[in-house]
């Protein structure tokens, strides 16, 4: 099987999802100016605090989740083939459907890591925040691999939804809204109970915004690697997660029977 | 080929059962027992009503399904044990506007599912612009599928179930919103399939349709196989049961019709226009002189076309679908 020629043409299948999703118009003016608001407004809460510190916190916490939330769905889209009507298809295809699942909603890790980005990037000096060019680098790398490792999660969730359909919003927001909680967004993840900071320590985007943190901290180049990696290792185990559940769907589905022509 | 040397059956189907858990209540039996084999090159028909097992079956060779009990091969590779060599031998096609890319071009569809059945780019593309041009969808290559009449995406989703290049067919209801010229020109398409060798089955409910193209036809209903005969034997199951069509017949006369020996039933068709229907060989001939002894010239015989052949073997039951 040539799977370079399926990993292109899943991509450019999900390109046309994308334009599905966004014109580059609405992306700007309607995705964009939504994702600046949600960023000034957790930002401008810091900043009512009277605590600098805190509102560049937020800031930080905010934008980069916002890579987080966009790959998050990944879950929903991966659902789309049912939507569709290819998923039986895609079942009874020699190539299967790991690699099309897999790679079909990359578009949500380019639109992530673009929008959570120019958010950080433009809002920065309005809260004193002040990046020079190889901060603003290493946290544009790092936000990318934000959005790279918690696709991971996202994958998983959508593996989820496939085998229990009618939970499919159900995963995803139950993973959005733990992260947003514990992985250090928001709230420091050591103001958390050890055991919950263990826990927290399980999702990729805990590590991932703590490099991002680190670099623009000026912390030495290895904490920041160190967390790097550490995102990048639990987002593999997630991968594994993703692939075991889609392999127990698809073998869930053949004896059940959940896949219908047409679905 | 097997190792015998002997072409092994394009699709054997033996003692087929697949049941499907109800909750609350005992499974409910999709598929019982059913044999089938179609020949390779074969265009094999399969028809029932609604519920009758037909894409369940289908799923099962598809590889999507495990059947219950019993065994499903497709040129001799075993669905269940061989699926993932079985798959490239497969071309899927059902009705209905699902399971194409709306927002992706036609062109590109194809480029996509050729990529999954193993094809490299420029094959990919190759295969795409062919196809495209065989179903009469060159001129729109590059246009979005949501753009397309039901017809053309029933159109697009034969050429998609041929990227692949199948020995075996399965076509679900593929005439499903084609307009007349479109049917016809399917029905061309689906003679040059059969001049090629490959073999398919194909559901479907238009009688017509499966008179027209099938080698044979399988009648399946409540999982169960009826019967499996070449359409014309299979009207020749009814010859005995002959049929007079006459009009101009007052309604006495209907009534002495009636009451000759061997004759079924007398169904008015029109104003003054019966047929008639026997239940013996030979019993059209008393009916026949009768009708001329009365003065009845527009008379004629006919055997049956295979929708009455398939209610027959069905059985009128309107719209029900069996639990």
């Amino acid at each position: 099987m040539n799977a370079i020629a399926v990993l292109r043409q899943t991509m450019w299948s999900g390109w046309t999802d994308l334009r599905s999703v966004y014109t580059p118009t609405t992306w700007a003016f309607g995705w964009m100016v939504r994702v600046l608001c949600q960023v000034v407004f957790y930002s401008t809460l810091g900043a009512l605090l009277g605590d600098a510190e805190r509102a560049r916190f937020l800031l930080v916490g905010a934008a980069v989740f916002i890579a987080v939330n966009e790959t998050m769905m990944a879950s929903a889209s991966t659902t789309w083939e049912r939507f569709s009507g290819t998923l039986s298809l895609l079942a009874a295809a020699p190539a299967g459907m790991v690699v099309v699942l897999a790679a079909r909603s990359w578009f949500w890790v380019a639109s992530g890591t673009l929008s959570s980005s120019i958010a950080l990037l433009a809002l920065a000096p309005f809260f004193g925040l002040r990046l020079g060019l190889g901060d603003s680098l290493a946290a544009v790398a790092l936000i990318l691999l934000t959005a790279l490792t918690n696709y991971a999660v996202g994958l998983c969730c959508g593996s989820l939804s496939l085998r229990f359909h009618r939970l499919r919003n159900v995963f995803s927001n139950i993973a959005l809204l733990t992260m947003t909680a514990v992985c250090g967004v928001m709230v420091p993840a050591s103001f958390w109970p050890a055991g919950l900071q263990w826990f927290a320590a399980a999702f990729p985007a805990s590590h991932a915004l703590e490099a991002v943190r680190l670099a623009i901290a000026d912390a030495p180049a290895a904490a920041v690697l160190a967390e790097a990696a550490l995102a990048a290792g639990t987002s593999a185990v997630w991968l594994a997660l993703a692939a075991t559940a889609l392999g127990w769907f698809q073998t869930d589905a053949r004896r059940t029977g959940s896949i219908d022509f047409g679905d | 080929m097997s190792i015998t040397g002997i072409e092994a059956p394009a699709v054997e189907v033996r003692g087929l059962v697949r049941d499907f858990a109800v909750k609350g209540g005992p499974p409910r039996r999709a598929l019982d027992d059913f044999d089938l084999a179609v020949a390779p090159g074969e265009v094999h028909g399969l028809l029932g009503p609604n519920g009758a097992g037909k894409t369940t079956l289908c799923k099962i060779l598809s590889t999507v399904l495990l059947p219950t009990a019993g065994t499903a091969r497709v040129q001799g590779l075993d669905v269940v044990a061989d699926a993932k060599r079985v798959r490239p031998l497969l071309g899927i096609v059902f009705g209905g506007e699902r399971g194409l890319y709306a927002r992706m071009t036609a062109a590109q569809n194809l480029r996509f599912w050729a990529a999954l059945y193993g094809h490299g780019r420029r094959e990919g593309r190759r295969r795409a612009a062919e196809l495209l041009e065989r179903v009469g969808l060159g001129p729109r290559a590059d246009e979005a599928v949501e753009t397309f009449s039901r017809g053309m995406k029933q159109r697009l989703h034969l050429a998609r179930g041929l990227v692949g290049d199948p020995r075996v067919l399965l076509l679900d209801e593929p005439t499903v919103g084609m307009d007349p010229v479109s049917a016809h020109e399917f029905r061309d398409l689906v003679e040059d399939l059969r001049a090629e060798g490959r073999a398919v089955l194909l559901t479907t409910h238009d009688m017509a349709e499966a008179e027209a193209l099938c080698d044979r036809v399988s009648f399946i209903d409540g999982g169960r196989l009826l019967r499996c005969e070449d359409p014309r034997v299979l009207g020749e199951l009814l010859s005995r049961h002959e049929r007079v069509r006459a009009s101009g017949v007052p309604e006495a006369l209907a009534a002495r019709l009636a009451a000759l020996p061997g004759v079924e039933r007398v169904r008015a068709t029109g104003p003054g226009a019966v047929l008639v229907e026997t239940d013996r060989g030979g019993a059209a001939l008393p009916v026949l002189r009768t009708l001329v002894e009365a003065g009845v010239t527009d008379v004629s015989t006919a055997p049956p076309s295979l929708e009455e052949v398939y209610l027959h073997l069905i059985g009128d039951r309107g719209m029900a679908v069996r639990p």
